[in-house]
């Protein structure tokens, strides 16, 4: 089942998306259309978010660093999700924003101290975020910074939670990255350095995750800067395709 | 307790800022911080006031960082909480301090409170086992608290409910297991927690 997250009849809640992808299923019962909806990003509130750096080995090389011998993992605020066919707008003071597709698990129960053999156990389901890293703001401290990635509405997330049931072995899946139809990324997450359950296994090493936590895993080869009215689709075989545009910041 | 993101901000204390000195200009810095270093204290770390906060085997002293988290409101004012920021020690500021900051309990918060007119200069002692250890002001901030929220704004927005600690000292006294702590400022109730080994595996 495919879970959005939406505002319906003035308020927020999750509904299920039917097979045929052309309406959505309420908690009360009914069904209402795309149309009758505004979708939004389909996270917990106060959820934790996490982020991988360098988690493929080829997006490694390509920036210059050998690949980690651990997880580089940094933390994200609720601030950059926006939903799908939203906007992501470019600062007007930077050049460098490039689009980062990655395979997002969402935890399903609560996490400590599990083995990566039971790991995979925890996840509820996977979506996929586009998660932009703007390189003019780079610096060596606490690095990625967050004025790096943790800018306002950099990162479109969505469109729904996919349960892990029906997406299956989450290290075989292929991703992509167009711009105007132009592929710029193009990977597959078996090439993770580390994979979903050995980041589950590591975080819960030595913190609690619980329902609703979020890790965003990496993102292959291809660096590609971007531009207003840029039309960028993030694409995760088996999870969905997550549409946005290229705004400019005001 | 908390329903938004703890941000903290590291390397806002000048004193600290001064004794890394040229370090900052050489690698893996290679020039010193130009915008606010900031770090989220995820959901797992937070703890009420009084909490038993368990420190894991592998951490057998605590960095205990007393500092004031401003908290946006939905309407009104900012409101304050006193907030204390456990972490292992740790020297290098380059890669993101996760397994150091973010272990369960690890950000005990009191209440939220009314801000201090005197935020700036306000001082935050630290106790342990009832014995003063360390004493600071808000003075020796690098960004006051009116400047952070200015240079944040620049690049991310702090949404209602989200905290945001204001700095933590580089002095900040270590703790150990089995040691109470409490900290006071002007105008908030102490905060205290008792740090307690965790149960063995």
């Amino acid at each position: 089942m495919k879970h959005v997250r939406l505002i319906h009849a003035g308020r927020e809640q999750w509904g299920v998306v039917t097979a045929d992808e052309q309406a959505i299923a309420l908690a009360d019962g009914t069904s209402v259309g795309w149309g009758d909806i505004t979708l939004l990003p389909p996270v917990t509130p106060g959820a934790t978010i996490f982020a991988l750096g360098l988690n493929y080995a080829d997006h490694s090389v390509e920036l210059g660093f050998k690949p980690p011998s651990q997880p580089l993992v940094f933390l994200k605020g609720h601030n950059g999700f926006v939903a799908h066919n939203g906007v992501s707008p470019k600062p007007r003071d930077a050049d460098q924003m490039h689009p980062e597709c990655e395979l997002v698990a969402v935890i399903g129960r609560t996490a400590k101290r599990v083995s990566a053999a039971d790991a995979l156990d925890h996840v509820a389901g996977y979506t996929i975020a586009c998660d932009y890293a703007v390189r003019e703001f780079l610096e060596n401290y606490y690095r990625p910074n967050l004025r790096v990635k943790n800018r306002d509405a950099l990162t479109p997330l969505g469109p729904w939670v996919v349960d892990a049931a029906d997406v299956g072995d989450p290290q075989a899946l292929a991703l992509t990255t167009t711009v105007n139809g132009a592929t710029v990324q193009s990977g597959s997450t078996r090439d993770m350095v580390f994979p979903v359950a050995e980041l589950i296994a590591w975080l819960s090493s030595f913190m609690t995750l619980s329902p609703g936590d979020m890790i965003l895993t990496g993102t292959p080869h291809g660096v590609h800067f971007v531009s207003e009215d840029d039309a960028v689709i993030c694409e995760v075989e088996r999870v969905g395709r997550l549409a946005h545009r290229v705004g400019l910041k005001p | 307790m908390i329903s938004g993101t703890a941000y903290g901000v590291a390397l806002n204390d000048r004193e600290q800022l001064a004794g890394l000195g040229e370090a900052l200009n050489h690698a893996p810095y290679g020039k010193p911080p130009v915008a606010p270093i900031l770090y989220v204290k995820p959901r797992n770390c937070f703890a009420a006031a009084g909490s038993a906060v368990a420190l894991p085997d592998d951490i057998a002293e605590v960095a205990v960082g007393a500092t004031i988290a401003i908290e946006r409101t939905a309407a009104g004012p900012h409101l304050a909480r006193l907030a204390i920021d456990l972490f292992a020690p740790h020297a290098s500021f380059y890669r993101p301090a996760i397994a150091e900051r973010c272990r369960d309990g690890f950000l005990p918060v009191g209440p939220a409170t009314a801000v201090p007119d005197a935020l700036s200069t306000i001082e935050i002692v630290t106790a342990i086992n009832g014995a003063e250890r360390h004493r600071w002001s808000f003075a020796r901030l690098v960004r006051s608290p009116d400047t952070l929220a200015r240079d944040i704004a620049d690049f991310m927005t702090l949404a209602p409910g989200d905290i945001l600690l204001c700095g933590i000292a580089g002095d900040a006294p270590v703790a150990r297991a089995g040691d109470r702590i409490e900290i006071t400022a002007t105008g908030f109730a102490p905060l205290s927690v008792t740090l307690v080994a965790e149960q063995a595996r």
